[in-house]
This record gives C-alpha cells, sequence and structure tokens, in this order.
C-alpha cells in the first residue's frame, strides 16, 4: 500500500504556495465545506419519542424481555439542535460497522422511514457499542471520505455495579477498519453513571488509518451552534472544555436537560485514485463524534445552604436536649398563691 | 464438645461483636476498592450513595427504584426483577435474621462509636418513655409503606391528579442520614447539599440535612438513636420469626430480674417482661444479643441456628463475664 502524507488542507495550500508559488496553489483542489452528518439516538417525532425511554446510555428501545436495542438516526446540519434527519446517507456506496464492549462485530438492520434514515441494532452486553457509518463520495476532484461515529452506551441497573466489570468496559475501542476516528478519552473515576457537564475538560484524540492524526482540524460545536476549532497536537489529541449552553429562567431550569455537542474531525490528504469510476487527486477524511451533556451540580446545589440547615437542626436539638436535662435536675419550687 | 459449648457460652460478646461489626464495617464502607461486590440487596446500610468504596448496596435504594413499576409490568420482566430482588434479599436476611443490624449494618455501627464517645466524656445517655418509645416505633412502618407507596404511585399515578415529580423517586433515600454519612467515610462530601434545582428537590434536601443534623446529636445521646426509624428495621420485623438465626426464651427459667432488659440499647421491656413468647425477636431487637450475656439463668435465653443453640445463657459465663467486667473496672 502506498504511504500517505497526513497535510490538514490549509497547510497544504500554504506549503504549495511556498514551493510552487501562487500558480502552483491553484493545482491544490479546494476542499469543500459539506455540512457535518452524524448519528443522534434523539427521535424525530413525538411518535418515534414513544417508543423510546431513557437510560444511563440515552434513548433506547426496550424489549417485554428487558433487552435494549439503540435506534441511532442519520442527520446533516451545521448545529446539533437544528439538524435535520435526513431522508438517506447521500450515497449509495457505505459501510456500516458496530462493535460491541467486548470488541465483537454487531450486525446493525438499516431502516427507512419517512422520518429518516439509520440502524438499530441490539444492545445485550453492558458498557460501550461504537456504531460507524463510512461513505464515500467523490465531489470534483475529491474524495469525501466521511466516517460517522456514535459511541453508546448500555448500561442497566438491574445488572449490577461491579466495579472490577464496569472498569474492564471503560477503556474505549479503536475500530481499525475506519480509515479515521474521533476517540473520546474517559474523564478521570468515570463509569456507566457518569455524566459529562458543562465545565468539564473533555479530550479528544484523532486517529488517521489507527495513527494519531498530528495537526487535524479538530472543532466542537455546541447544541446552539457556538464552535470552537483547534489543531491537533503531535498525538492527535485536542480538549475541549464544555460551555455552559443552557440558560433558562429558573424556574424553568431542568438539572436533568441534556445538551447536544459535536465533534468534527478532518484531515486532507494529498492522494489520487479512482472511487466508483471517478477519478480524485486529493481526499478529505473527516469523522464525527456526537455527545451529550448536562448542567453540573454546582448550578443547582448548595454546600453552604445544606451546612446551614444542618448546623440549625444541630443546634436546636443539643440545645432542646440541654434545657430538658436543666429542667429536670433543677428541684421544683413550690408556689404560692397568694391570693387564696 | 461440651468444653467447646461451654467456651462458646462463656463468650465477651461485646469484644466478639466488636471485632464483627469492624471488619463488616471495612467490608461495605471500603471493600469496593478490593473489588468486593456482594450485590444490590443487602438487608443492611450499606448505602448505594458511597462511591467506589462501597462493598455492596443496601436494599432499600434498589428496592425503591424497582417499585417504580407499572400495573403490566409487574407481570414482565420488571416484575421478575423485582421478585428477584426480593428473594436475594430474603436469602441474606433469612441467615442472620435482625443480627444484621446488631453485628453488620455499617450505619448501626457508627452510633455505637458514638455511643462510646459519649460514654468516653462521661456524659450520660438518654432514653425514652415506654410511651414516648411506643409511639416512635411505628415510625418504621410508616417509613416503609411511604418508599414502597411513592415510586409505585409515581409510576402508576391516579387519574386526574397529575404526576408526582421526579425527585421523589427513591423518597427515603433522600432524607436518610446514611447518605451523607457513610460517603463521608471514603472522603465523599457531594450530598451534604440543598439542592435548588426543583422545589421538591429543595424539600427533600433541606430535609434529608435536617435529619442529618438531628442525627448527628441524637445519636451521641441515645443509643442506637436512629435504628428506631428505621424502615430496613422494619422490613426485617416482617420475616424475623421464620428466619434461621432466632432469639429464644424459656419463660419458666426467667425470674424477670430485668438485666436483659438494662443491657438492651433498643430499651425493648418484653425482653425481661414476656415470658409467654418462645421466639422473642421483637421488632426493634437487632439481636446483638447482649442480653443473652447478661442472663444469669442457665438456658433462659438462647440464639438458635436452624434450631440449634449456638450461644446460650449460664449462669458460669454469666460469673466469667462478671468477673472479667470487675478485673477491667479494677
Amino acid at each position: 500500500m502506498r504511504p500517505t502524507r497526513v497535510v490538514a488542507g490549509r497547510r497544504a495550500r500554504l506549503l504549495a504556495l511556498s514551493w510552487f508559488g501562487a500558480i502552483g496553489a491553484l493545482f491544490i483542489p479546494q476542499f469543500g465545506t459539506a455540512e457535518p452528518a452524524w448519528f443522534s439516538d434523539a427521535p424525530p417525532s413525538a411518535e418515534w419519542a414513544k417508543r423510546v425511554r431513557s437510560s444511563h446510555g440515552g434513548a433506547v428501545e426496550r424489549s417485554r424481555a428487558g433487552l435494549y436495542t439503540k435506534r441511532l438516526w442519520y442527520r446533516e446540519g451545521p448545529t446539533p439542535e437544528s439538524a435535520v434527519y435526513s431522508p438517506d446517507y447521500g450515497t449509495l456506496s457505505y459501510d456500516l460497522l458496530v462493535v460491541d464492549p467486548t470488541g465483537e462485530p454487531v450486525t446493525p438492520t438499516s431502516f427507512q422511514v419517512a422520518e429518516g434514515t439509520g440502524i438499530t441494532f441490539e444492545m445485550p452486553e453492558e458498557g460501550f457499542y461504537n456504531a460507524y457509518l463510512v461513505t464515500r463520495r467523490v465531489d470534483g476532484e475529491i474524495l469525501e471520505a466521511r466516517v460517522l461515529k456514535a459511541e453508546v452506551l448500555k448500561h442497566s441497573c438491574g445488572e449490577g455495579h461491579d466495579r472490577q466489570f464496569t472498569e474492564s468496559r471503560m477503556p474505549f475501542h479503536v475500530a481499525h477498519q475506519v480509515p479515521i476516528e474521533i476517540v473520546r478519552e474517559r474523564l478521570e473515576g468515570e463509569d456507566f453513571h457518569t455524566r459529562l457537564a458543562s465545565g468539564d475538560t473533555l479530550n479528544f484524540q484523532v486517529l488517521h488509518q489507527g495513527k494519531p492524526a498530528a495537526g487535524a482540524t479538530v472543532a466542537m460545536t455546541s447544541g446552539t451552534g457556538w464552535t470552537r476549532s483547534v489543531t491537533a497536537d503531535t498525538d492527535g489529541r485536542a480538549s475541549f472544555q464544555q460551555i455552559r449552553d443552557y440558560y433558562p429562567d429558573w424556574n424553568l431550569f431542568n438539572k436533568r436537560k441534556s445538551q447536544s455537542f459535536l465533534v468534527t474531525a478532518h484531515v486532507d490528504v494529498a492522494e489520487a485514485g479512482t472511487h466508483e469510476g471517478k477519478r480524485y487527486s486529493a481526499v478529505r477524511y473527516s469523522a464525527t463524534y456526537p455527545g451529550t451533556y448536562y448542567p453540573p451540580p454546582r448550578d443547582y446545589q448548595s454546600y453552604l445552604y445544606g451546612l446551614i440547615v444542618m448546623l440549625a437542626a444541630l443546634a436546636l436539638t443539643a440545645g432542646g436536649i440541654f434545657l430538658y436535662r436543666l429542667k429536670s435536675t433543677k428541684p421544683s419550687r413550690e408556689r404560692f398563691d397568694e391570693s387564696a | 464438645m461440651n468444653r467447646l459449648r461451654s467456651w462458646v457460652d462463656g463468650v465477651d460478646i461485646r469484644r466478639f461483636r466488636f471485632w464483627v461489626q469492624l471488619a463488616s464495617f471495612f467490608i461495605l464502607v471500603y471493600g469496593g476498592y478490593f473489588y468486593i461486590n456482594l450485590g444490590n440487596s443487602l438487608p443492611t446500610f450499606s448505602c448505594g450513595f458511597n462511591g467506589d468504596g462501597k462493598g455492596g448496596i443496601c436494599y432499600l435504594l434498589p428496592l425503591q427504584h424497582q417499585m417504580h413499576i407499572s400495573w403490566d409490568a409487574l407481570l414482565g420482566w420488571r416484575g421478575i426483577a423485582l421478585g428477584t430482588g426480593f428473594l436475594t434479599f430474603l436469602a441474606w436476611l433469612f441467615v442472620l435474621n435482625k443480627a444484621w443490624c446488631g453485628y453488620v449494618c455499617p450505619f448501626g455501627t457508627i452510633q455505637d462509636w458514638m455511643t462510646k464517645l459519649r460514654q468516653l466524656f462521661g456524659i450520660r445517655y438518654s432514653n425514652y418513655s415506654l410511651e414516648t418509645f411506643n409511639k416512635l416505633k411505628n415510625v418504621k412502618y410508616l417509613l416503609l409503606i411511604l418508599l414502597l407507596v411513592i415510586p409505585f404511585a409515581m409510576a402508576n399515578p391516579v387519574p386526574g391528579t397529575g404526576h408526582l415529580p421526579d425527585d421523589l423517586a427513591t423518597p427515603f433515600c433522600k432524607i436518610c442520614p446514611a447518605r451523607m454519612v457513610m460517603p463521608a467515610f471514603t472522603g465523599d462530601f457531594s450530598q451534604w447539599t440543598v439542592d435548588f434545582s426543583t422545589g421538591t428537590a429543595m424539600v427533600m434536601t433541606s430535609l434529608g440535612m435536617l435529619v442529618l443534623g438531628i442525627f448527628l446529636v441524637g445519636a451521641f445521646f441515645n443509643k442506637r438513636f436512629f435504628c428506631f426509624f428505621c424502615p430496613m428495621s422494619a422490613l426485617h420485623a416482617l420475616f424475623a420469626n421464620i428466619a434461621f438465626l432466632k432469639l429464644k426464651k424459656t419463660g419458666e427459667k426467667c425470674t424477670r430480674c430485668g438485666d436483659c432488659y438494662r443491657v438492651c440499647d433498643m430499651q425493648i421491656k418484653a425482653i425481661a417482661d414476656d415470658v409467654e413468647s418462645k421466639v422473642i425477636v421483637k421488632d426493634d431487637c437487632m439481636l446483638c444479643l447482649k442480653c443473652v450475656a447478661a442472663c444469669p439463668e442457665e438456658g433462659a435465653l438462647k440464639a438458635t441456628f436452624l434450631g440449634i443453640p449456638i450461644y446460650e445463657s449460664t449462669e458460669a459465663g454469666f460469673f466469667k463475664r462478671m468477673d472479667k467486667k470487675r478485673k477491667e473496672a479494677e
């Protein structure tokens, strides 16, 4: 296999400018800015919402036998909240891959309904399932290779909380079959009950052909469209602190409010070839990784008020006991009714 | 065999209990760090809020979760899960009966340590009048009913009455002081807060902190202060008479001297007064067996496991313990 050189898009053009001059740069393909696509477990309509129930890993459909099934919808758009549920993947050429928490492949079922398209798969194992959709399409002279990844948790408290087992299921898996992948590194002490929250620093690593993609462009977009873009370091790592993106009136505040984020990464490679009979001279590998986060407890919990209530109760109880004992140890005084 | 039996009957039950309680406390509060996991159905206050350290989970937490079940789901797999959890709880309970409270419960152990602390300061203890005691002992049954009914009512709302708030999902845990106290032993004070996210959460977490304040003083002055109100004790009491471990009394051997009542941390008067009942495990009893150790009458009180006596009151054992106590005092 021909070795590929990973060069980020802007850098590639700058290099071209310095090497070949302005005219040479014209021959470097201009990478488009196609809207990101990703998998989401949020139902597209109230009708579909009736089918799911919330679990520690988000929305699931559950059979009477208790088996969890995840339904992932294909969505496209610049921001997670306004993204549409697309009726198809935009190409007939795609690969699906689902890997269970043990690293074994799972066969997903594709579906296409009036509200959208996507995949479903059963989740009998506790832990993180990785679902991938890989699409390839030649646009002009560029092959766009997109990898949509969804890392979804399956956890039911009914299956217990064995710490050793949980720890064994926490490390992330990497699929070597996909050309580019975003992996989220776990938070310190993360387990099946951990909720990502505003203020948390999330660390991601971008892997291209299984190796760290140094210089990849990585962006974090919040549900309402706030975006921050960084360049991955030499290990392909990028970090983002989750912003607060939820400002309701206090009487409408919901501590269980699930907010979306989307991480995108792309790597541009000067690589020529043909795909489905169309020639291309460069490849843009792009990956998406959606997730959810919640308001942090410090937004709505108070240690100070807790301690005030506790200390007040403590002082009143202690005072009550002291007074009761004081009263019971004093000799009773004889009272005279002088008016009698 | 007789020598072994007389050695067991003469054992210093306080010391034995101290070491068993210490070991149980370590297993249930820190056992998780050593990958000990005794499951979700323990008949004792091994608090589920105690992060990674917990060696098992108090059954009341999953029970409240599982009671959030609709009528039709009762007949489905969730009903089976509820039944399985309950049978596991019963299996644990049948082995030790109410000795789970007296020997294993880490929350009970903390209260015993607070009693020791009070004794160290030379402060006299408080107790309830018989009338107050008889009223208070019913509180735990009320709490047990509420912790079962509220989650069930959430899953099966009465038409026209609206849904109960989500923050009532585990109502007892919200007000249980163990939720704050047990994680504190692993350095986690995250439960010592008031949650202002909803009115219900605010009321319930404030109540929790209020109960914690009362508990810290109450358990200092009253022996086993919280056990009088513990719904787990109420749940135990429902099955106490069919468990394997029992406390039995031979009424005709009892002189009603009252020694057993005087040593009882739970103020159970019936232990001295009741000469009719064969099985004397009362609903507040924690099977600490201090009454057996304090009884000077040969065979008047005995602990049996599946009918086999394992610890019995004997004159020799009584005097052996008295001698030891006297020597300690000197």
